[in-house]
């Protein structure tokens, strides 16, 4: 019977008032991982999306837009530009690969992304069946975006117009499914990759026959048709520095930087996600008071205990450990069923919601050091809390307390 | 065995309190009597070292309780001397056997499974040593505070009033109890009270 497990004993004596007395705490630890997790999936998975992109070339519009659209596929394209404009900046010295997107066709809400080959390899993209589209019309489907249509390979698809669904503007012209990939847990496993040829065919842009090859890496040599954007990866790091502004003062097309419509995209973000924080931090605050109440009465009717205690050989430093220690033990618990309700939240978040799963939330990221820290800052709340009750357990006069009579 | 010399005692403000000399032998066992408010409690507590008195010297055999500080009467109290109150107050947290437990480990002494079976058949409390202390009678309660102010084999048990909240059945039975299982187990038992009823059981009468 040490004081460590008599800790427990009294912890265990009172369940209701324990979970009660961690229950704020709980609750503040649970917002703050929920928002923790939330904040670093959507930033891991933009940053996983932008990868090895450093600058996409579109139309003119705004630049959050072209980056939203082509590096997110979650925007509407600023609009087309000519091949012929294209092509000069895919050849440039200082431009390493240039991966052609023609953007602008759905297929029940999932998008059609006529490009190469360069593209899904941008995404380390595998094929779970089939191949890779080799002819006009041919289509590969990304993981989820089969999972959810539920096409599987040699079914035809016929595309909408647009992103909306029921407009049925293609019929004439069905897609062939021919390949299913991998998931890749970025962006394109909510796309269906085709050839850029299969985009002109659709909008009778061109007349090809259905066997005819696509260009499956660098442009398509059609000078007069156009296509949605460019993205481009750089040669040097001198590019950073002269292709934006060659691109933007010296053409009639639109450069902008992922990394840094990103970065000011999570600026926007980030005032909502700090008002929250204040909130949890709030919160936390709050739950060390409420330990520090409880603690405080349940000291008022332990005094005999620790007088008792003390009467029969306890130190004065041991009764203060002791409730420490009853105080560790409660944010302990309050911390770690934080944590689980934190990642239980989230969870559930992902599960019910249709844009959470979109990017891949999901409800058993680790964060890392930054849980154990913060529960380490649970902890640590709790025994400030108990530092003035332990105090006053440590000065507690045993022969006063006990002449007062009592229970 | 035990010997206190001009004890005194000043609460703040209040009048000095002067107890008499107390002669102890082992096993000598000693009533304290006085009226309520008259500072029974208070001599008892110093003779525990609970308090510290104003002046005067605490003998234990041959060491002195009133020149032991902090940790080490901490150790002397929870070795040597057992201490009942007038409430029972058990560790409500624990069973009856976690009490015991609990004294042993707080006293500094080492744990015996035996003697604490022993000592708990000695009180007709067997049955209940793995109970919660709050499944517990009145009187059940009371001989589980006395099993653990024995359980650290003192010298001395000190006893404050005992018997005041007890009909004059129960209490001889207590007096009678606790004479036997301070006897039983070489304890001197000295008990403070105001109760008269208690007065025959006794040979040595310190009156305050």
């Amino acid at each position: 019977m040490n004081l460590f497990s008599l800790s427990f004993q009294y912890f265990r004596a009172r369940p209701l008032h324990a979970v009660l007395s961690m229950l704020l705490l709980t609750l503040g630890l649970s917002l703050m991982v929920s928002l923790l997790s939330v904040n670093e999936q959507l930033k891991g998975r933009l940053s996983a999306n932008a990868e090895g992109v450093n600058l996409v070339v579109g139309a003119k519009g705004s630049p959050l837009q072209l980056i939203l659209c082509n590096v997110f596929q979650v925007d509407f394209p600023t609009g087309n530009i000519d091949l012929e404009e294209a092509r000069p900046i895919a050849e440039h010295r200082l431009v390493k690969n240039a991966i052609p997107l023609a953007l602008g066709d759905s297929y029940r809400g999932y998008r059609l992304v006529g490009t190469n080959y360069a593209y899904p390899a941008l995404y380390e993209a595998e094929l779970a069946h089939g191949n890779w589209f080799e002819q006009v019309l041919e289509v590969v489907v990304g993981a989820r975006a089969a999972e959810q249509l539920g096409v599987a390979l040699g079914d035809a698809l016929v595309s909408d117009h647009g992103f909306a669904t029921g407009i049925d503007a293609h019929e004439a012209h069905a897609y062939r499914v021919v390949g299913i990939l991998e998931p890749t847990y970025t962006v394109l496993d909510e796309v269906i990759l085709t050839g850029i040829e299969s985009f002109w065919v659709a909008h009778d842009q061109v007349s090809l026959p259905h066997d005819a090859p696509v260009t499956t890496e660098g442009l398509p040599a059609a000078d007069s048709l156009q296509i949605t954007s460019l993205l481009l990866q750089y040669r040097s790091p001198m590019a950073a520095v002269q292709l934006p502004r060659a691109i933007n003062t010296g053409t009639n097309l639109q450069a902008a930087s992922p990394a840094f419509e990103t970065a000011r995209l999570f600026e926007l973000l980030g005032v909502g996600i700090e008002v929250l924080q204040a909130f949890a931090v709030l919160v936390l605050v709050v739950a060390a008071l409420s330990i520090f109440l409880s603690l405080f009465n349940a000291l008022k009717e332990r005094q005999y205990d620790l007088a008792v205690m003390r009467a029969m050989g306890a130190r004065r430093r041991d009764v203060f450990a002791l409730v420490l220690m009853e105080s560790a033990w409660i944010t302990l618990l309050g911390g770690v069923a934080g944590l689980a309700l934190g990642h239980g939240l989230v969870g559930m978040i992902a599960n019910n919601n249709e844009a959470a799963a979109r990017i891949g939330l999901s409800g058993t990221y680790w964060l890392g050091g930054l849980e154990l820290g913060l529960l380490g800052l649970g902890v640590l709340l709790g025994v400030v809390a108990s530092l003035f009750p332990a105090w006053r357990a440590y000065r507690q006069n045993i022969s006063d307390t006990l002449t007062k009579g009592g229970v | 065995m035990l010997q206190a010399t001009n004890l005194q005692f000043a609460y703040k403000k209040e009048a000095l309190l002067r107890f008499p000399n107390l002669q102890l032998d082992q096993a000598q066992h000693t009533l304290l009597l006085g009226a309520s408010g008259s500072g029974k409690t208070t001599w008892l507590h110093l003779l525990g070292g609970l308090r510290q008195p104003s002046s005067g010297q605490i003998f234990y055999g041959e060491t002195e309780l009133t020149a032991l500080k902090n940790r080490a009467l901490d150790r002397f109290r929870g070795r040597h001397i057992g201490l009942v109150f007038q409430q029972p107050h058990l560790i409500t947290a624990l069973s009856v056997l976690g009490n015991l437990k609990l004294a042993c480990r707080l006293g500094g002494a080492p744990w015996e499974e035996a003697f604490a079976e022993h000592l708990l058949e000695n009180l007709g409390l067997v049955d209940k040593a793995h109970k919660g202390v709050q499944q517990l009678s009145g009187g059940e309660a009371q001989r589980v505070a006395l099993a653990r102010a024995l359980i650290n084999r003192p010298q001395v048990v000190l006893a404050d009033e005992p018997t005041a909240s007890l009909d004059d059945a129960h209490c001889a039975q207590v007096v009678d109890l606790l004479l036997r299982t301070a006897q039983d187990h070489e304890a001197t038992l000295i008990m403070a009270t105001h109760d008269h009823r208690v007065k025959d059981h006794f040979s040595h009468t310190y009156t305050l």
